[in-house]
């Protein structure tokens, strides 16, 4: 075991949880199997909202170290195989102190609630406070892993987090929580908590020359199955709760009408003559 | 197979009418032994995730121990209170957890049950098989048939809080806010022209509002033109901003991720302009131009105004 470093007087230490994820911008590929998306010629990166969650981390870092007190530890996570490294790297080069891979071929095949029971056994021998993941992750976006954490470890939870507070006094977190219409809610969370964050909270910085330098030096370790002390049936495909039968594309248009005109202006003016029919000019 | 030996909870949230309806049109496609479990503020208490998860996983859990032969489906609307305490619920009960689904159904042979949903961004979609006997799910808005007659539940449930259960007080309320500045009046807007991603930057929202103000339109925009800080928050259109159903939506560069399509596509006419002919926006669009929104729409504004100018002489 490494050993741990110092969290400042006030022990803090918060883990952020990241998924590495195709792409988006590029076309996915359904692979022969009908079941999978084709994962060749795909670009891994972290998925947008934990970057998010990684970047509001280090804010709060940094809130906390310039109103003294000494600086908390960041620690990320990732479940998934070699490939995630490289996303743990990046986190390390972004300013994270240590990673956590869970590696396990045991582990594949998992849904939410495997992976999430998995990074919950990592997050609570790790002693996390403040565990920040993405609200949605772009590839599945079942908005679930933070939740079940949340409930696996027994802590209070709020989704769509669009800003937060350390409140040192309180040993809690202030936050402000997206509803429905344009409506916020501001709360309070005793620590330890689990926050989930909203896509938009900040914008993530790009990682340094030195970060990148230094991160291959910062502590990586590795964790499976029978070192978080899990019962293999409870993780990967094994513990799932799902089963993906197809992967298809979506089914296209409600009967929509495309304007297949060469010249922007011939394209205009036929839109034109379509909404007037419509009764809409 | 009809779902016989199945228990279908559709669960509606009292304070809301959200969701409620397309929950009574997707319950029958399961099984029609249909309960309707109501959760309600006054009954329970201020909303947390906890709680509301607590006491209809109390109500759930009792009753499927008295039947434990049968299958249970808990069907809710996907608004945002139910996305965040949903999983927890799922946790609890040891059920398969399927979110935002825009189909459910039982196969032909065998009557294995299959729900699909929307994966990469509504790029491509998933079907999916539950593994565990209990089923979380939760019903993407909008896409279960306005058509179709909503279903009478055989039994009507308050859900109540659990003798046993102490209110926590590790998430507490502290008070409840507009999220933007005022200006914008999406929701009740005749005709909106919506910036996405594709505009291209901050510099270039212009083309979306010299067009709006052609059409006489409101000027939205997608989530990340509002993260990336092109326009304000007011702007935003979909499930975390504005819900909108105008008369006329005009989409420059909307993708049309799930939440931005849960937002608008109540609209009567959606007009899509977008040089990817694979987005999603085209799925919902009634006329649909694949082409680059930099000559499309500088051309529409300058016809538009032409036909104002000819109209006014």
């Amino acid at each position: 075991m490494l050993p741990r470093r110092q969290t400042g007087e006030w022990g803090l230490r918060i883990g952020v949880c990241i998924k590495q994820v195709p792409d988006t911008d590029a076309h996915p590929r359904i692979a022969d199997s009908g079941r999978h998306v084709d994962d060749r010629d795909v670009n891994w990166v972290i998925s947008s909202c934990d970057l998010c969650a990684l970047e509001e981390a280090l804010l709060l870092i940094e809130a906390a170290e310039q109103a003294g007190g000494g600086r908390p530890e960041l620690v990320a996570f990732s479940l998934g195989p070699a490939r995630v490294e490289e996303a743990l790297r990046k986190a390390l080069a972004l300013g994270a102190d240590r990673a956590v891979h869970l590696l396990d071929d045991g582990f594949q095949g998992g849904d939410a609630l495997a992976d999430g029971r998995a990074l919950a056994a990592a997050l609570r021998r790790e002693e996390c406070d403040l565990v920040i993941a993405g609200a949605q992750s772009d590839d599945l976006g079942q908005a679930a892993t933070p939740a079940v954490l949340a409930q696996v470890l027994g802590r209070p939870y709020a989704w769509l987090v669009m800003a937060v507070d350390l409140e040192r006094e309180h040993r809690s977190v202030r936050v402000l929580r997206e509803l429905e219409a344009g409506m916020n809610e501001v709360l309070r969370l005793e620590l330890p908590a689990v926050l989930a964050v909203q896509a938009g909270i900040n914008k993530p910085r790009f990682a340094s020359l030195r970060g990148t330098l230094q991160a291959r030096r910062k502590p990586l370790e590795r964790m499976d199955s029978s070192s978080l002390g899990l019962d293999p049936e409870s993780v990967g495909k094994a513990g799932a709760g799902i089963e993906t039968t197809a992967i298809r594309l979506p089914p296209t248009g409600g009967g929509g009408l495309l304007i297949d005109n060469a010249s922007p202006e011939a394209a205009a003016a036929e839109l034109i003559a379509h909404l007037e029919r419509e009764a809409l000019l | 197979m009809s779902g016989a030996d199945t228990v279908v909870w559709m669960v509606q949230n009292a304070g809301s009418e959200a969701g409620s309806r397309e929950v009574r049109v997707c319950g029958p496609a399961l099984g029609p032994d249909l309960r309707l479990a109501r959760l309600d503020e006054e009954r329970l208490g201020p909303y947390s995730p906890g709680i509301y998860a607590e006491a209809l996983s109390a109500l759930i859990a009792g009753e499927r121990g008295e039947e434990r032969e049968r299958r249970t489906i808990v069907l809710l609307p996907h608004t945002y209170q139910v996305a965040e305490f949903a999983p927890l619920l799922a946790v609890q009960l040891g059920a398969a957890y399927i979110p935002s689904i825009c189909g459910a159904g039982r196969e032909a042979e065998g009557g294995g049950l299959r729900f699909r949903r929307a994966i990469l961004q509504a790029k491509l979609q998933a079907e999916v098989r539950p593994r565990a006997r209990t089923v979380v799910a939760t019903l993407q808005s909008g896409a279960f048939g306005s058509d179709e007659p909503p279903a009478s539940p055989t039994r009507v449930v308050d859900v109540c809080l659990p003798a046993d259960m102490e209110r926590s007080h590790e998430r507490q309320i502290l008070g409840r806010e507009a999220a933007g500045a005022g200006g914008v009046d999406l929701a009740g807007a005749e005709r909106i022209v919506t910036a996405g991603r594709g505009v291209g930057g901050a510099d270039q929202v212009s083309v979306a509002a010299d067009l709006a103000s052609a059409l006489g339109a409101e000027l939205g925009a997608s989530r990340p033109v509002v993260d990336n800080g092109w326009l304000p928050r007011e702007h935003q259109v979909g499930s975390s901003g504005h819900t909108v159903a105008p008369s006329l939506y005009v989409a420059l560069g909307v993708s049309g991720s799930i939440q931005h399509l849960m937002g608008m596509s109540g609209s009567r006419v959606i007009v899509a302009i977008n040089k990817d002919p694979e987005a999603p926006i085209f799925s919902v669009a009634h006329y649909g131009i694949v082409g680059d929104l930099h000559e499309v729409a500088p051309a529409l504004t300058r016809l538009l105004n032409e036909r104002a100018a000819r109209r006014r002489s």
